[in-house]
Order: structure tokens, then sequence, then C-alpha cells
């Protein structure tokens, strides 16, 4: 993911490029701190005859518990898979992911976000 | 040869001798077996290694006589476990204003989290949750296996849970329930574990 700046000491446009992979680990810290998320659920592992999906341009993190690509209109599609307590509920847990996400990623980096939250799993909080 | 040469310098080796000229690890053996001669009753070397001996088997013995007691919801977490579906099912969509975002939540979440919410009433065990069917316009469908106590055993028990069930998928996934199917499979005296800590909101059965 490119995204155009102006450096603040010269005022000319700079490129800061941010890879995938590293907005994937980015979305998935930002996702662990929100109240309610237990944890990010890894994908399972691919089976014989059934691989993974690996396409480049597409960053994975926590063990495929969160993945991210670009969109053809350049917004950053985020997807992630997460387990909740079930206080709160699992519906407001997922909201605020979305929030926390979108919000912190785009005054972060400025890029636009498209959120998808999968709630995979509801335990009873510890 | 060598072994037989090598085997009494190993020995040796291994001998500890006290300053009495006695060696330790008899001594202690000695005092294991309960035979103590006058010497190792007079010595202080010996002596102390008696004390040793003592102290650790003393230590030992009240490990061993110890009861262990397993951590508290130990059982519940363990059979939560158990019965959780692994599989995760469809994927639901929930109704969201967000136009940058899509949730989801598997036919697992919602099973796991009725029985949570079920295993948090004394009076019912959850045992299987399935979800048989979801249609956007009138809700979810779901079937439930529970036990039941013998104590609140009756029809409006049964009502009950449902509307227990109804109001925990509406509060935690803000879906409406269109069906609940109940079987009860059992019926329990004593429940065989307490209750879980139930955190929702829901009200517990009558």
């Amino acid at each position: 993911m490119t995204a155009k700046r102006r450096s603040p000491a010269r005022g000319a446009p700079v490129l800061v490029h941010v890879e995938e992979p590293a907005l994937a680990k980015l979305v998935g810290h930002i996702a662990r701190q929100v109240p309610g998320v237990l944890r990010l659920d890894a994908r399972p592992p691919a089976r014989a005859g059934r691989p993974r999906a690996a396409v480049f341009g597409q960053g994975t993190s926590d063990g495929g518990a969160v993945t991210v690509s670009r969109a053809d209109d350049g917004v950053l599609e985020a997807s992630l898979r997460i387990v909740t307590a079930t206080d709160p509920a699992p519906v407001h847990v997922a909201r605020a992911v979305v929030h926390a996400v979108s919000g912190q990623l785009a005054a972060m980096t400025g890029i636009r976000t498209r959120i998808e939250v999968v709630v995979t799993d509801v335990r009873q909080d510890a | 040869m060598s072994g037989t040469e090598s085997g009494p310098a190993h020995a040796d080796s291994a001998r500890a001798e006290l300053p009495c000229g006695r060696d330790a690890g008899e001594v202690w053996d000695a005092a294991g077996a309960g035979l103590l001669d006058e010497h190792v009753l007079e010595c202080e070397f010996c002596r102390a290694i008696v004390a040793q001996r003592d102290a650790l088997a003393a230590a030992s013995d009240a490990y061993v006589r110890r009861t262990p007691k397993p951590p508290e919801g130990l059982t519940e977490t363990v059979m939560q476990g158990v019965g959780a579906e692994q599989r995760l099912g469809r994927l639901l969509p929930v109704p969201t204003d967000e136009v940058a975002a899509r949730l989801l939540v598997a036919e697992t979440a919602i099973a796991n989290a009725v029985r949570i919410v079920l295993d948090g009433d004394p009076a019912v065990i959850a045992r299987r949750c399935r979800i048989e069917g979801y249609d956007p316009a009138v809700g979810v469908r779901l079937w439930l296996t529970v036990a039941v106590s013998f104590a609140h055993f009756s029809r409006h028990g049964e009502d009950a849970v449902r509307a227990r069930v109804v109001q925990a998928v509406g509060d935690l996934f803000e879906l409406a329930v269109a069906r609940v199917d109940l079987d009860v499979v059992d019926v329990f005296v004593d429940r065989p574990w307490p209750a879980s800590r139930a955190e929702s909101s829901v009200e517990a059965t009558p």
C-alpha cells in the first residue's frame, strides 16, 4: 500500500510504502487491544488438495487471522477472525474492532479501509 | 581386565566417607531400615546424616499424603471444551449501518454462546446446539438438546429456556430467532458440576 505524503521538511511529495504484511500485523495489534476480544482466531492449516490462497499483494498475520489486501479502488480491505467473550456482546465487540481498526489506520497512515470482522467463536471469559 | 579394575575405582569415587570413617550412604540406608548401631547414635556426623534423612522423609511423606485440589471451575471448563462445536459452520451476516464494514458470525459462535448462557442456569445443562437455518427476514432456527433439573422439570421450564435463548441471541448477536426446537434428553437431580459464571445480561430461568 503506497500513500503519497508531503514531506514536512521540504514540502515536496514523498512516497510512503507500507508492506501488506506490516499492515496486517498492525491491524492485528489494534484488534487485540479492543476489550472483549479474547484472541485472534488463526485459520486452520491448509489441507492437501485445498491449498491456502497465496496471492501477491496480500498480507496476513497471526496465523492467517488477519488478512489484508488492496482493492481495485485503492481501498485497503482487511478481514479479521476474532474470538470474543460474551460480555460485552460479541456484536458490540465486532463493531468496536471495526471502529478501532478503521479509525487508527486512517489516523496513522491515511489509508481508507473496508473491514470485515468474523466472530468465529464465543468463549466464557476467564 | 580393565572392567574389573575400573569397578572398584568407580565404587570408591561414589563412596562418601564421613570424618568418623563410616560411609554416608550406608548410614543413610541403615537409618531408612531402622538399623542404627551404637556408633551411629553417638557420632555427631552419623547423627547429622540420620537427621537429614528423617527431615527429607517427613517432607516427602507430607507431599505424598496431601490431597491435591483441582482449580476452581476445572470441570466446567473441560465440559465446555468437550461440548463446544468445533466446525465453523456457515457465516451469518449481522445487520450493520456501516458502509465500509461487514460483520459476520459463525454458526459455531452462536451455538457456543447459547450453551454458555444456558450453563449459567442451575436448572439446565445444554448438551448440543445446532443452527438449523437462517433467513434474514425471520431469523435463525435453532435446535437444542438439554438436560433439565428434576426440581424444575415442567412445560413452563421449557418455555423459559426458549425465551432465554431468544433473548440471548438477540442481545449477543442482534439476530432474530425464528424458532427454537428443544429436546429434553435427560433429567438430573444433582447438577454434576456447578452452573457457570455466565455473565450474560439474560436473567436466569425462574
